[in-house]
Parts: structure tokens; C-alpha cells; sequence
């Protein structure tokens, strides 16, 4: 049976709320050892006390000489915890040495569950934006130890606690289940620049960190340590659209937006081009490359990621673009803020939020529900998602083939894009197998392009496409790490499953029958 | 040309061969975690029989088909309309 030692900061806290969180931990299965309250001593003497909590086994106090063989857990004061939380966490604490997981919000009404707070495994590019993690941690003595000590700990803002645990920890862990009740406010993740700021020194990371104050995130945007050549490949058959009311060879079209309008320029661009494309879309093409531009002619049936393999062995960069034709740079900066997500060696590929031309979303990267889905696609790009979602970088499961940005080496590793995937998820395997290889994928809201892929087009998913990814990596989509398994399947949005909160009017039925007699 | 050609052949080639590498390695771990013919009745994965919507974690807290809501249930459909909407009404 694990120890645990529940800490506290009394700071500027009503001791209604002191109080409330006191009976959540007498209604715990595991009783804590411990219970430490800093900052306040009057709240300290009024709870020690409190007839409640006197004949309780719980020893409170505000200083703690051992701490070894016990589990710290940090709980917000107000907070309540949720009474299994500390047996499901003493289940996982064997294996890692820090675990977070859900929480609730609100008041339950009527029938209603309060709402929740679901969260993805362990996203190291997330928690720099915001505090997703909530204001539940457990963490291992050593860790503790490690990342300043409790004291020093129970007195830092929660999102500085959070970047300093995990500094210091080696096997982070999330438990898809609600540990803890909150009130409405805090079911939005909080952020500290300072944290941030103090993280990045401590870690190595040169960066220019912003903070948004109104969504509570922060920008973490690494300076670029060289300018490396990028090869921008764009795979097309020269198809000539109506953009924004005139008529244009896709491909020219994005070639010639991104030499204009973007502000890293150390690339050139490989076409790889269909033999059923026209002269004039050739000709289009080539006036919009000009010096930088190579054609590479492809002369067999159409195979999205064998052209993108052409593309990519005819480059002799150290980074790859892959670009559809039918895409334009928003953010003149996006490639230097995709460029300084892979400076991280952990990081093998990272990609844009990609709109629609109306600006709503086409792609925030994929999730696997299992079926991938490109996620909040149409939903307006004020749409901030759940918990801030859209709003943050994060890792991502994969990114949408049509503007990514990976590493050469990377690339070569995972064998290119697969091409049993002709034309749907070759981007799905891609991302697997670069996660499978040991890299992480991070998709951000920071850098945009235009994907003008028609809103009403349904790929056709053929069976032999579905089978293949599935004998690959049925176990991954049916359990995306950045998902989690309380929310809705087969949706394209992070959305609490309510299939089973049923209202009192579901329960009595309908009445048309009755009423109609 | 012809060099370069087949040095472009060679390496679409090697890129195939360890993306081949890779499937199988994961083919192996599907298959050891779902067994060998695990993937459907049909021995292909399909979206949909894959994870049945009844398996939904929250379908648990499905209190609506309870048998103690049955005599609830015939109660308030006998009783006079006005009650019933007024009810209604209330849980809106």
C-alpha cells in the first residue's frame, strides 16, 4: 500500500475552501499520511483543529522532515479529490515516477454530469503552451526532490510546478480518469510566461516565448540556429481552379505565393509533374519557380506517395516541404516557425494549421477515433477547441500530407510515404511510423496555409486502404495517445462521449403516442 | 542521365524496402497483440466492426432502461395531459 502526502497552498484561501477539500480526503479509499498546508499558519491551527478532520488519521502540518517511500500529491485548495483517485493512482506509481489525469468541473444539475476535463498522454510541446495537466499531480520523492523540493514546490504557480516535475521526471503517465472536482474556471488550462521562460533557460531552449493573456498560452518560437535548405516538393498534374475569382495553375499558384511572401528563402522547389499535365500548365510552373524551381516527370499511374518518394530522393536538402498544389503560405513566417519546431531533435515532423478559403479549418492535425480525422475541420478558426486545444502547439498523432515539414533523415529512416497508400493515409502511416521510429510529430496554430481542397469532396476510402492501415496499426488508432478514451468515436471534434448521460425525458419516453388518443 | 536515373531507382527502392521492413514489424505487433485473424470475421480491418459503439466507456452511466423506471415509465404516461406536459416542462 503506497504512502501519500496530500500538499497544499494556503495562500489567499477562504477555509470554506480548506475545509472542503479536508472532507474530500477523509472520503479518499486510501487515506493520506500526510497532509501539508503552506503559506498560511491561521488556516493551518483552524483546520488542525476543526473536530472534523482532529480524529482523523490524517497528520496536517506545514512541515515534513521524510518524505521518502511516499507519494506527493499536489492538490489545489477548493479542490476536491475524487474518492478512488489515490487507489488509481498507487496503481500506476510502480511504473512512473509522475501521474496526472482528468477532472471534473462544475455542479452536477439534475441529471446532469458536471463537465469534464479530458486530457491526452504525456505532450511535452503542450504543457510549454499551457498547464493542460490540471492542478492534480503525483510525483515520486526523488522526483520531488529533483524538481526544488515540496516546499518550494507548493508555493509556485501551477503551470512553473508542472514544467519543473517533469523536467525532472523520466516516465510521465496519464490516468484517463477524473482524480479530482473543480470549480468551472479552472477547466481551462492556465499558463506563466515566467515558467516558460525559466523552463526554456533550464532546458537549453532558445526561444522568444510571447503569452497570449486572453486564451492563456503561451508562444514558444525558437530562434533558428542555421538556415538550412529546405526542398519544397509539390507533387501535381498542372490542374488549372478558380482562385479567389481567377483562374490559375494550382501549383504555379502556391510556388509562387511562397517564394513571394515567405520570409525564409533558403529553398528551392521540386514539381513533380504528371505526363498528363498540359504545356501550359508546365510552362505556368516553371515561369513561377524560375532558378529555384526542378520538374521531375512522372510517368506512371497516379500514386500520391510514390510521387512525394520521386520528389524527395531527386533533393539533396536536409529538410522536406511536402506541399499539394492547391495550398498558400498565410504567415509569411511559417516556415521559419515550423524550421524552429524541428530544431528539437526529438521532433521529426511538424506541420501548419491548415484553412479552407472561407478561413475556416481544414486540418489541425489528425486524430485516430479510430478513423483519422483531420480534427475541428470546417469549425470557424475562432473556434478555440477543447481546453484551448486549437490555440496551443501540440503533438499530434499526424499531420495532414498536404504541407508538412520533416527531416531528411527522418524521411530516409521510416522509408518515405508508403506506397500501398496510393492516395488516402499514406499520411496516417507516415506519421505511425516516424512516432514508431522514436520522433514526435507537432503540428501548430502559429504557422497557416490555405489547403483550397473542396469542402464537399469525401475521399474514397478504398477496403484495401482501410485493411492495410489497420494490419499496421490497428493498436494506434484505437488508441491515439493524444485522445483520450472518454471521449466521442468516430467525430471529428474533442468531445466528451455523453451517449450514456441520459436526461429524465429519455427516461420517460415518448408521449406523442399516449397524448394522441 | 542513365546514372542518375538508376540512382534514383536504387533509392525509391531502398525507401520501399525499409518501409516494407517497418510494415512488417508492426503487421507482427497488431497481430500479437489482436492474434493472427484478429482484425475482422472477414481477416480485414474495417472501421467500423472494429470498435463497436457499445464498447463506449460512458455507456456505462446509462441509467435510462433501468427495470425499476418501467411502473415510472407507464405511471406517467396514464396520467392527464396537462400533468404530463407540466412534468415535461420541468426537466426541459
Amino acid at each position: 500500500m503506497s504512502n501519500f502526502i496530500i500538499v497544499s497552498d494556503a495562500r489567499n484561501c477562504s477555509f470554506r475552501d480548506l475545509l472542503i477539500t479536508g472532507k474530500s480526503l477523509l472520503n479518499s479509499s486510501i487515506c493520506p499520511t500526510h497532509w501539508l498546508i503552506s503559506g498560511s499558519s491561521e488556516q493551518l491551527l483552524k483546520i488542525q483543529n476543526h473536530r472534523m478532520l482532529r480524529k482523523s488519521s490524517i497528520a496536517i502540518t506545514d512541515k515534513l522532515s521524510d518524505t521518502d517511500h511516499s507519494t506527493v500529491v499536489f492538490l489545489r485548495v477548493g479542490d476536491t479529490l475524487a474518492p478512488d483517485a489515490l487507489s488509481l493512482i498507487a496503481q500506476h506509481t510502480n511504473l512512473h515516477d509522475v501521474v496526472y489525469g482528468d477532472s471534473a468541473h462544475g455542479r452536477a444539475r439534475k441529471f446532469e454530469e458536471p463537465s469534464k476535463a479530458r486530457r491526452p498522454q504525456w505532450s511535452p510541446e503542450r504543457l510549454r503552451s499551457h498547464n493542460y495537466v490540471g492542478d492534480l499531480l503525483a510525483a515520486s520523492p526523488s522526483v520531488i526532490a529533483a524538481a526544488g523540493g515540496i516546499s518550494t514546490l507548493a508555493t509556485l504557480h501551477e503551470h512553473d510546478r508542472s514544467l519543473r516535475i517533469f523536467d525532472a521526471c523520466t516516465s510521465p503517465h496519464r490516468i484517463a480518469d477524473v482524480l479530482y472536482h473543480s470549480s468551472q474556471e479552472r477547466m481551462v488550462p492556465t499558463a506563466s510566461l515566467s515558467a516558460v521562460q525559466q523552463h526554456c533557460t533550464r532546458t537549453g531552449i532558445d526561444a522568444v516565448c510571447t503569452i497570449s493573456e486572453k486564451m492563456q498560452s503561451v508562444r514558444v518560437k525558437r530562434r533558428l540556429r542555421s538556415q538550412p535548405k529546405i526542398s519544397v516538393i509539390v507533387p501535381t498534374r498542372g490542374t488549372t481552379e478558380n482562385l479567389k475569382g481567377n483562374q490559375v495553375v494550382l501549383a504555379a499558384h502556391a510556388i509562387k505565393t511562397l517564394i513571394d511572401s515567405s520570409t525564409y528563402q533558403n529553398f528551392d522547389v521540386i514539381a513533380v509533374l504528371d505526363s498528363v499535365t498540359s504545356s501550359e500548365g508546365r510552362q505556368a510552373i516553371v515561369d513561377a519557380g524560375g532558378d529555384r524551381l526542378k520538374i521531375v516527370d512522372y510517368d506512371r499511374p497516379f500514386n500520391f506517395a510514390e510521387k512525394i518518394n520521386l520528389g524527395a530522393v531527386c533533393s539533396d536538402a536536409d529538410l522536406l516541404l511536402l506541399l499539394n498544389d492547391d495550398t498558400e503560405i498565410i504567415t509569411p513566417d511559417a516556415l521559419e516557425t515550423l524550421l524552429g519546431i524541428l530544431e528539437d531533435q526529438t521532433v521529426g515532423m511538424a506541420g501548419p494549421m491548415l484553412l479552407y478559403e472561407d478561413m475556416t479549418i481544414q486540418s489541425a492535425g489528425h486524430i485516430l477515433n479510430p478513423v483519422p480525422f483531420d480534427l475541428y475541420r470546417e469549425r470557424e478558426l475562432t473556434c478555440t477547441g477543447a481546453q484551448h486545444l486549437l490555440q496551443v502547439q501540440r503533438e499530434a498523432s499526424g499531420l495532414i500530407a498536404a504541407c508538412v515539414l520533416v527531416k531528411r533523415s527522418v524521411f530516409d529512416e521510416v522509408g518515405g510515404l508508403c506506397t500501398l497508400f496510393p492516395s488516402n493515409y499514406n499520411d496516417v502511416d507516415f506519421g505511425l511510423k516516424i512516432q514508431d521510429a522514436g520522433y514526435r510529430v507537432v503540428w501548430t496554430p502559429h504557422a497557416q496555409f490555405h489547403h483550397f481542397e473542396s469542402k464537399t469532396r469525401t475521399p474514397k476510402l478504398q477496403t484495401f486502404e482501410v485493411a492495410t492501415i489497420g494490419a499496421r496499426w490497428r493498436d494506434k488508432l484505437e488508441d491515439d495517445p493524444y485522445f483520450n478514451p472518454h471521449l466521442e468515436r468516430y467525430i471529428d471534434i474533442w468531445k466528451e462521449n455523453v451517449m450514456g448521460q441520459r436526461s429524465v425525458l429519455d427516461a420517460l419516453g415518448p408521449t406523442a403516442p399516449i397524448a394522441s388518443k | 542521365m542513365d546514372a542518375e536515373a538508376a540512382r534514383i531507382g536504387q533509392a525509391l527502392d531502398l525507401l520501399i524496402a525499409r518501409d516494407s521492413e517497418i510494415g512488417e514489424r508492426a503487421k507482427l505487433r497488431v497481430a500479437k497483440i489482436y492474434g493472427p485473424t484478429a482484425t475482422s470475421s472477414l481477416g480485414t480491418y474495417d472501421f467500423s466492426d472494429s470498435f463497436a459503439k457499445r464498447d463506449q466507456v460512458s455507456r456505462r452511466g446509462d441509467w435510462v432502461h433501468r427495470n425499476w423506471l418501467r411502473p415510472v415509465r407507464f405511471f406517467y404516461r396514464h396520467v392527464p395531459k396537462p400533468i404530463r406536459f407540466a412534468i415535461k416542462k420541468l426537466f426541459a
